[in-house]
């Protein structure tokens, strides 16, 4: 999941309340420093969360082993556009803008019959309607 | 002795052996992570065949291509060994390893390991022992003399069947998919049967005892893994 937003858009804010609906045992941090953070589930999965604003090309997250990543577990990006062609072609893409203090203007797109359909669930679940 | 390791992807070996015999040798898929596995395994490895970490003259690491991350691993708990005790440490191709397992043949041979998201490492070899014989054989000769034939490129299993036009024994890390598109081609491809599909630490430590006889140790600071990146993809 590639997750776009300025700086205070609350694209950790998201990975927080995503996490935690997933079921991760640890907290989440922002991995501006670290690059890459790892998050458990109970059952085993794993959650990588990547912040790419500190990478500056495909090969540096390639040398960060963003296959492992993508093979081992689900993989949400910060930043994406640093990274560029590292990303699979298919993805979900989420761009958090903000509208006020409180409020965020979040835009889903897919890219692959995977995220289509995710995104009619997450439409169903979220306002009762299949896309 | 040496103590050779390979963590080039998920399947992780490691070996003693004196070039004369194999003492041990642990070949297993790893469910969790290298850095957790490796490093316990080698202590248990030499506790379970009675070698004290005192009579390892030398070590040998597997330097990919494969995994980043596996790759660094392996090459971590390696110099550090060898650094802290200050022991030769010997560098070998993973693909050389694979290609060193398998029957001379008069085929060429495609070595192959996983590369992530889907697609493989080649490596191609060729044997110099060409003409298989009949009756006896030497050890040498019985496993061919593999050298390598260019350097290893990233691709698909399909692109891979696609190239080949003639007789290919192909051998290493397949998917049982991937080995019935690769046996679609029957007429060409032989492939491996599993067990000569694994890499074996036994063979990276002989290759790396030979090294070490002959002298050619490397730089342990300056050792550094092959990696292959993947191109950038074309037309998107």
């Amino acid at each position: 999941m590639c997750l776009q937003g300025d700086l205070g858009a609350g694209k950790t804010t998201f990975v927080q309340g995503m996490a935690q609906g997933w079921g991760s045992l640890d907290g989440v941090t922002s991995p501006t420093f670290i690059l890459v953070n790892e998050y458990r589930r109970p059952d085993g999965a794993l959650l990588f969360h990547m912040d790419a604003y500190r990478l500056d090309s495909p090969v540096a997250a390639l040398e960060l082993d963003i296959d492992r990543m993508l093979t081992k577990g689900a993989l949400v990006v910060e930043w994406p556009q640093r990274v560029g062609w590292a990303l699979p072609a298919e993805q979900l893409r989420v761009t958090m803008e903000d509208v006020a203090e409180e409020q965020r203007h979040i835009e889903f797109r897919a890219k692959g019959a995977r995220y289509d359909g995710l995104l009619e669930e997450l439409q169903h679940t979220l306002f009762g309607v299949a896309g | 002795m040496m103590l050779a390791v390979d963590t080039s992807t998920d399947q992780i070996g490691i070996a003693l052996g004196d070039g004369d015999q194999t003492i041990a040798e642990w070949i297993w898929r790893s469910q969790q992570y290298h850095t957790v596995e490796l490093a316990p395994a080698i202590a248990e490895l030499l506790r379970h065949a009675g070698v004290s970490m005192d009579s390892i003259e030398a070590l040998s690491v597997a330097v990919g291509p494969g995994s980043y991350t596996a790759l660094r691993v392996g090459l971590a708990v390696a110099k550090g060994m060898a650094l802290a005790r200050n022991l030769p440490l010997i560098g070998i191709p993973t693909l050389d390893v694979l290609a060193a397992g398998q029957p001379a043949c008069g085929l060429p041979l495609g070595a192959v390991i996983r590369a992530g998201r889907g697609r493989i490492a080649l490596g191609w070899y060729r044997s110099s022992s060409n003409s298989a014989r009949n009756g006896l054989h030497t050890e040498d000769e019985t496993h061919g003399d593999w050298r390598a034939d260019g350097p290893a490129e990233v691709t698909t299993v399909d692109a891979l069947a696609k190239s080949i036009d003639r007789p290919t024994l192909i051998a290493g890390e397949l998917t049982t998919e991937e080995r019935q598109r690769l046996a679609r081609k029957k007429k060409n491809v032989v492939l491996a049967p599993p067990h000569s599909c694994l890499r074996r630490p036994s063979l990276l430590a002989e290759i790396g005892w030979r090294r070490y006889q002959s002298g050619q140790v490397d730089d342990t600071a300056a050792l550094t893994p092959i990696y292959l990146h993947h191109a950038e993809p074309s037309g998107e």
